[in-house]
């Protein structure tokens, strides 16, 4: 069969993608220095910043995806936001978010005993049929971590509600001339 | 069919060329763009803002290589900006050296449109309640709440089924800016919800119906909020103390509103006479505590003692008595004023001091009204004063308070000074880059100086200060201090710490949407690359504020990078154009009007335009100017202006015309601030005036009839240091005007004339102003000009120089009477304003002057005075003013007195 089709009959064919996908290549001119991948608010974050964070973020956890590590950057951009309005510089961003969430929602978690007792119970053959009382402060810490967690993941959320937020990422908006 | 082998090999050759020619630009690319230098640079998508800023923002310069930090500070900064969505910046991948920027601008509002079908709903109602305003930028991710916002509005404005449709437009297509949208606001109304009836429960509604008044109408739920509030109030005032008005229901056409009024207190004072029962009872908490308890009761006492005491009633008594009935109380306070106590003296023993500075600081002093709850904060500030003199060990016990005759107490401060201490040695350590003079002249501070508190303080303040001026925005001063018992003496080290010095980088300006970015640059005091200073940017925020063309500037600076600080400025700008129009009436001018238009922003270059039109039964005027802040891009403003006359002089007491004049007039010139209090100005002038239907009395010289042309030069300065140019309190304003009209600039006549002002105000006390003017104007006719033209001639009289007379009657007159004006004036005026209120005051106004035919026959002795008073209303532009002016020389045939209305202050 191959040996039907005539190599000029390749070579033509090859020739109409050429030209129909050639415009397509010379119309991508321009290299990407930096650009913006989103703004929160009135700070932009950029593809460079992205790119550095996305370098240690899959070091850490290989398989994390660039989408996931811009929505990180955003939220931390909101956080520190109102971290800044209680600790102005010259306090660090990552303490000023660890102080601010400290205050704003750690401050307010308490784990009772009976919810400790709850999940001893209800877990209580995975964790070996050890005593309540050797893991209660355990229970109690994960419980707290879990509860912390979810609050700020709502508190974001309401964060994320009320800001001007846009990405970028794979999408550029068109550009009007 | 065989193709031939030429063809075959023909389209192979082809394929290899085209391949490797698009291919070629990619794979050079990488070899040769890495860190080219940059050539050129092309800005794609930027409409709103000029390439030079948006690339001074993004740092990116010609014949530079990119520095990959640098360009991620420029983009961000360039986002501060605030008009952009999405920046980026790249390489032509064809040609390395060229730098691609392509912009996404944020869309702005430019018109909302509002398409109301139904009634009942106005523009201004949806506007209100529009997440997205006009002129603002869109926020499509905001579009669905807009909806359902004004969805929400509108049911609580009693249209529950409204429908509403917002589409945005891009109208401008034709890509003048085509960042700028519309949106189109359809609203269907619906049918209203109606209240057939309103039933109030829990209280009468013959009680509420004057309040509530929403039977018949639409259920307007903001409306009927209104209402309650308003019945809330009635029940506060009423003295009920938790009155309840709400919730409300409806259901079926009919409203419902619970209204439980609570307990009420009603009280009664009894023995008072110093202060009245109404005085007394707003002292009273149980309103706003919403309750009558023990506790408040006390409260309410010692308020009442609070009020007796401070009008010199320290023995005052207050016993209440209360009672409870039907839910209501009852509060009688019996109160026992005793006598009225003033201070008879006040002695110090034991001080070095004179008594005159020691009392200085009291408040109870000698004549004063006793409060003992005074004594502590008069003891507090002499052991203060004691102190800032150096006095650190001294003691001022509590004075002893003995009854000096009746009413009349004495108190007796016994004091110990002690020590006083002076500074021994004053060091100043780690003065770094800054010289040690100047280091000692910014301390003040000298051996063998009273050790103060105060001063050393200030020092600290000032070397703070002298750094952060230098940039030094982190400098630290510690002050330590070593006292010696042995010789009194303090030694002071003041330690400085300079941390790193900063500088200023670039500049972002946001806001400006009207004005050009050149207007905001050019009054900005740094360059970049000047030491960082807040003090600069306090001075730049001032200056900014002053051109007159933002509601709020904001000034802050971005985190530092590299020693840098990159600062944003954020203008909020004013509407430009206002419109001035007026109507009033003067005994001589009759009714008259004004209308004023003018634009401060033309072309956004800080150019103010303004036409202003008067019009009255004997005067027609219309001034066209232009101001240009900055002439040939220089600080050198540049007005010009032209003016379009028609006027008739007429005999005051006949109203017969003795003559009119037109005259077109135009000038043009500069003004320049030589000091902060000193004005220089110098224009030229020109103008045709024609004078016709002259009474043959008025004319004086051959230019008072006929068509006359002056053309002249007027330099003046000005020496100005009032705290407030509309209303001043304290300072001078001093001038001279001087005008030169000559052949050599093609004038028909010749003169010069000068005008001599200085005016001093000075306040006596919060409410008294003391306020003095001099004027004297001369004036002489060159070559064969003898008398001047009657425009140029001096008149006098009237609201703004010797009030009692008539507007400008004052000096020589014709035979009829018409004044026909000198070569030579004085006038003195002197003013007490008196405020009486925030907004009332009163003068009293004695005034002075004449009018003389020529210099020579200036005679010292023939000056008119003239007495009075005036009322003042305060107003943003100055005060209205009523005067009631009396002749103090009246002549035979004058009236005895005048009023006169006006705005402003007389000088």
């Amino acid at each position: 069969m191959l040996r039907g089709i005539k190599i000029w009959n390749i070579a033509a064919a090859a020739l109409l993608v050429l030209m129909a996908v050639g415009p397509l290549l010379a119309a991508e001119k321009t290299k990407t220095l930096d650009r913006i991948v989103a703004f929160v608010n009135g700070d932009a974050i950029l593809l460079s910043e992205l790119d550095a964070r996305y370098e240690l973020a899959v070091k850490l956890t290989p398989g994390i995806t660039r989408r996931q590590v811009l929505q990180t950057m955003i939220n931390r951009d909101l956080l520190l936001a109102q971290a800044r309005k209680i600790f102005p510089e010259p306090v660090s961003a990552d303490k000023a978010i660890q102080e601010y969430t400290g205050l704003k929602i750690r401050a307010f978690v308490r784990i009772s005993g009976t919810a400790a007792r709850n999940f001893y119970d209800a877990n209580k053959k995975q964790l070996g049929g050890v005593s309540f009382d050797s893991v209660k402060d355990q229970i109690e810490r994960l419980l707290e971590e879990k509860e912390i967690n979810r609050r700020l993941q709502a508190y974001i959320g309401t964060l994320r509600g009320n800001a001007h937020i846009k990405t970028f990422l794979e999408n550029t908006p068109a550009i009007l001339h | 069919m065989k193709k031939p082998l030429f063809l075959k090999g023909f389209f192979v050759i082809l394929f290899l060329f085209l391949s490797a020619f698009l291919m070629a630009p990619r794979s050079s690319f990488a070899a040769a763009a890495a860190n080219a230098p940059i050539k050129k640079i092309k800005v794609e998508g930027l409409y709103s803002i000029s390439s030079d800023e948006l690339i001074y923002l993004l740092c990116l310069r010609s014949s530079n290589v990119i520095v990959p930090e640098n360009l991620a500070r420029g983009i961000k900064r360039a986002f501060k900006k605030g008009i952009f969505d999405y920046i980026s910046v790249g390489r032509d991948e064809s040609d390395p050296d060229v730098i691609i920027v392509k912009v996404r601008e944020r869309d702005r509002i430019k018109d909302i449109r509002f398409k109301i079908k139904g009634k009942g709903v106005s523009k201004s109602f949806l506007e209100d309640n529009m997440i997205l305003k006009k002129r603002g930028f869109m926020r499509y991710d905001l579009l669905g709440k807009a909806e359902s916002d004004l969805r929400e509005a509108l049911s609580v404005l009693g249209y529950p089924r409204a429908r509403v449709t917002i589409t945005t437009v891009r109208p401008d297509k034709k890509g003048k800016n085509p960042y700028r949208i519309n949106l189109d606001v359809s609203v269907e109304t619906g049918q209203p919800v109606l209240i057939k009836e309103v039933k109030i429960v829990g209280r009468p509604e013959a009680e509420v119906r004057k309040y509530v008044k929403m039977a018949g109408g639409v259920y307007d739920q903001y409306k009927l909020r209104a209402q309650i509030n308003a019945l809330h109030d009635y029940y506060v005032r009423k003295h009920y103390l938790n009155p309840s008005v709400g919730p409300y229901s409806f259901s079926q056409g009919v409203l419902y509103i619970n209204v439980v009024p609570g307990a009420s207190y009603e009280t009664f004072f009894y023995g008072n006479h110093a202060l009245g029962d109404k005085a007394l009872a707003a002292l009273l908490p149980f309103g706003e505590a919403g309750a009558v308890r023990e506790d408040l009761i006390e409260e309410a006492v010692q308020k009442i003692k609070d009020a007796y005491r401070e009008k010199g009633y320290p023995f005052i008594q207050v016993a209440p008595v209360w009672a409870e009935k039907d839910g209501s109380y009852i509060v009688k306070f019996y109160i026992f004023e005793d006598e009225k106590i003033t201070v008879a003296s006040v002695s110090f023993a034991g001080t070095s001091l004179p008594v005159k500075s020691l009392d200085d600081f009291l408040v109870l002093r000698e004549g004063s009204l006793y409060n003992p709850d005074l004594i502590e904060t008069d003891r507090s500030n002499l052991q203060d004063f004691y102190a800032s003199l150096g006095y650190l060990d001294a003691s001022v016990p509590e004075p002893v308070v003995a009854k000096a005759g009746p009413h009349k107490v004495a108190i007796a401060y016994h004091i110990t000074e002690g020590r006083k201490y002076l500074v021994g040695q004053v060091d100043v350590e780690g003065g770094g880059p800054v010289p040690t003079k100047q280091l000692r002249a910014a301390v003040r501070i000298k051996p063998g100086d009273i050790y103060n508190e105060i001063d050393i303080t200030n020092a600290r303040y000032r070397l703070l200060e002298l750094y952060n001026d230098q940039g030094y925005a982190d400098c630290k001063v510690a002050i330590k201090r070593d006292f010696s018992v042995k010789d009194a003496r303090v030694k002071l080290v003041y330690t400085i710490t300079t941390g790193q010095k900063f500088f200023f980088g670039k500049n972002v300006v946001t806001g400006n949407y009207q004005t050009k970015l050149k207007v905001i640059q050019r009054e900005l005091l740094h360059k970049q690359g000047d030491p960082f200073s807040q003090k600069i940017l306090l001075k730049e925020r001032q200056k900014l504020y002053e051109l007159g063309l933002f509601r709020a500037v904001d000034v802050s600076e971005l985190p530092a990078y590299n020693a840098t600080f990159d600062t944003v400025y954020r203008v909020s700008e004013a509407k430009p154009g206002a419109v001035d129009v007026g109507a009033g009436y003067g005994e001589y001018e009759k009714y008259r009007g004004f209308l004023g238009l003018s634009y401060n922003n033309l072309f956004g270059m800080n150019r103010t335009g303004s036409i202003n039109l008067e019009a009255s039964s004997i005067e027609k005027r219309a001034v066209l100017s232009y101001l240009e802040p900055w002439f040939l891009g220089t600080n050198l403003p540049f007005r010009a202006t032209v003016l379009v006359e028609s006027r008739s002089q007429l005999n005051y007491d006949t109203r017969q015309v003795s003559y009119k004049l037109i005259r077109y007039s135009g000038s043009a010139g500069v003004e320049k601030k030589l000091t902060p209090h000193v004005k220089g100005e110098f224009y030229y002038e020109f103008s045709l005036v024609r004078t016709y239907d002259v009474v043959p009395g008025v004319v004086l010289s051959r230019e008072d009839v006929g068509t006359l042309a002056i053309s002249a030069i007027k330099p003046s300065i000005e020496y100005d240091t009032r705290d407030n140019p509309f209303d001043p309190r304290a300072g001078v304003l001093a001038g001279a005007t001087f005008k030169l009209a000559s052949a050599a600039f093609l004038s028909q006549t010749d003169f010069a004339k000068v005008v001599v002002r200085a005016a001093r105000y000075q306040a006596l006390s919060s409410r008294l102003v003391l306020a003095i003017d001099g004027r004297v104007g001369l004036a002489e006719g060159l070559g064969e000009t003898t008398d001047l033209p009657i425009v140029e001639r001096f008149f006098l009289g009237g609201r703004d120089s010797v009030r009692g007379y008539t507007q400008d009657a004052l000096g020589p007159k014709a035979a009829d009477g018409t004044p026909v004006g000198g070569n030579a004036f004085f006038c003195g005026n002197l003013e007490f304003r008196q405020a009486l209120t925030k907004d009332w005051g009163i003068v009293p106004f004695l005034d002075a002057g004449n009018v003389w035919p020529t210099i020579g026959q200036i005679r010292a002795l023939d000056i008119r005075f003239s007495t009075g008073l005036g009322l003042r209303f305060k107003t943003p532009v100055g005060p209205l003013r009523i005067d009631y002016g009396i002749k103090l020389s009246r002549r035979e045939g004058e009236s005895r007195s005048k009023i006169d209305f006006s705005i402003g202050h007389a000088f």
